[in-house]
């Protein structure tokens, strides 16, 4: 449940996220019925607020205190406007292709984002954190204009991973392929935010989603009936990949800038850069900034 | 998922994995080493802390600890988990008294805390109530969890011996056998 609330000390507007309250600990759950049971400090919660914790940049949602009373624990951060998703569908048709003057108006909005989306993801890169859930509705729009990146649930500390992590990260639509070819337990890091950023520009410009794939074999057709089948895998991904790739059908790679109508071609050369196949060609965040496509003065058009 | 034919269930990084890696975030590591370094200092915990502490000493702490590396031993978890244990421990030793008799308590709930923060799949409370023989209760385990949280305030996203050392190890082109035999000096 997240409520929002007032700081009777500061007067500072923050945001409460309250976690349903543990079962209790006395009665009825005994040592057999361990399922149910109280284990404390739920693991998903801890890493996110000790994260969250360690964070300190702009375009980080700030996490301010949390409390933790018998079994009620309670995340209070920065107050920040709606998500990105919800800013993308409270758009009508209209603004992605009809009407060109509104289209202009969301390709300068998604440059302006976009920034800001690679500062949020390179500042935690620079500090060991790896994200593993970047997606439209984990970035907060404020009332300034400035977007907050949140979402820590799934991120975990990781400077150079060696052993190998879990594979039930990033929602499928914005999970790169070197996750979902990974096998049990993949190697990866921090390239595989970098293709759900990529992912997520893509859908601040259209309005879609750019790989809605239904499973996860059906999310890797998507990848690949846009852009391409690779003709060798083992060279394209780094890594042994699971011997059905080659049973899929070989498609030749489709036009980004068709996908993405009227996004310059500094535009879509960025976002085919976040989209390559093997992780370390793939553009790093820092990089990302420096790419012609973000040079010059952006700053938004009065409207 | 359904399309799992003809994958092996696990399979081991190889080195390609490594180098991929080292590759992929060359970039941020001086960075990231730069920043770890500076919180170290801000969040050791201090040297002597223990002479605040009336009813435990030094070598009560070195029982306890070699207890937790059994446990840990015995639980399979990561050396990270185990180095972040002890920091977690010597934190909160650091600004909380503690009796002899809960001692054991503040060392299995710091390794609970650990294992939540750094593994897949973490053990479960009863395995800790389990491992102390029924010395402290579930409810016990849990109330000093959230007595260790609040003190350390969440911080526990702090640099151990091991994330300089497997630094070191790679300047110094060790390979993963040199890895071990320093871990297992530290």
């Amino acid at each position: 449940m997240v409520v929002k609330c007032e700081s009777r000390v500061s007067g500072k507007v923050m945001v409460v996220k309250r976690i349903k309250k543990m079962p209790s600990v006395s009665g009825d759950a005994s040592d057999e019925d361990e399922a149910g049971a109280d284990q404390g400090f739920p693991v998903r919660y801890l890493r996110e607020a000790c994260l969250l914790r360690a964070c300190n940049h702009p375009n980080v949602m700030k996490l301010e205190f949390v409390t933790y009373h018998e079994g009620q624990i309670e995340l209070f951060s920065e107050f920040v406007g709606l998500n990105v998703e919800d800013y993308i569908s409270s758009l009508s048709d209209e603004y992605f292709t009809r009407n060109k003057q509104k289209h202009e108006w969301v390709l300068q909005l998604g440059r302006y984002f976009m920034k800001q989306v690679l500062k949020g993801i390179d500042y935690c890169h620079s500090i060991g954190i790896l994200l593993r859930d970047v997606k439209p509705r984990n970035f907060l729009i404020s009332s300034d204009g400035t977007l907050k990146l949140t979402g820590f649930v799934l991120a975990r500390f990781s400077l150079l991973p060696e052993e190998p992590l879990t594979q039930q990260v990033v929602t499928l639509s914005y999970r790169a392929p070197e996750i979902i070819l990974g096998g049990t337990y993949p190697v990866y890091t921090a390239p595989v935010d970098i293709w759900s950023a990529g992912c997520t520009f893509a859908e601040m410009i259209t309005g879609r989603t750019l790989f809605e794939g239904d499973s996860e074999i059906g999310q890797l057709l998507k990848i690949f009936k846009l852009l391409g089948t690779p003709s060798d895998c083992n060279k394209s991904f780094c890594f042994e990949v699971p011997s059905y790739i080659e049973l899929l059908p070989q498609w030749q790679p489709q036009s980004l800038s068709e996908r993405l109508e009227g996004l310059c071609d500094e535009g879509v050369d960025l976002l085919s850069r976040m989209l390559l196949y093997h992780p370390c060609s793939r553009i790093t965040a820092r990089d990302a900034l420096k790419h012609p496509y973000f040079q010059g003065d952006h700053s938004l058009m009065k409207t | 998922g359904q399309v799992r034919e003809g994958e092996e269930v696990e399979r081991a990084p190889s080195d390609e994995h490594g180098r991929y890696n080292e590759m992929a975030v060359t970039e941020y590591v001086d960075e990231i080493y730069s920043n770890l370094r500076m919180k170290e200092t801000e969040l050791a915990p201090p040297v002597n802390y223990m002479t605040q502490q009336d009813d435990i000493n030094e070598k009560m702490r070195a029982i306890l600890i070699d207890w937790l590396v059994e446990v840990h031993l015995k639980f399979k978890l990561r050396h990270e988990t185990l180095f972040l244990t002890v920091n977690i421990l010597d934190r909160f030793l650091a600004v909380q008294k503690v009796n002899r008799q809960r001692l054991q308590l503040v060392g299995v709930v710091s390794l609970m805390i650990a294992a939540k923060y750094e593994e897949i799949y973490p053990p479960e409370v009863r395995d800790y109530v389990y491992i102390c023989d029924n010395a402290y209760s579930r409810e016990q385990i849990i109330q000093m969890e959230q007595t260790i949280l609040a003190k350390l305030n969440f911080r526990l996203t702090v640099p151990t011996p091991r994330s300089f050392l497997k630094r070191f190890c790679k300047a110094a082109q060790g390979d993963s056998r040199l890895l071990l035999l320093i871990s297992y000096l530290l």
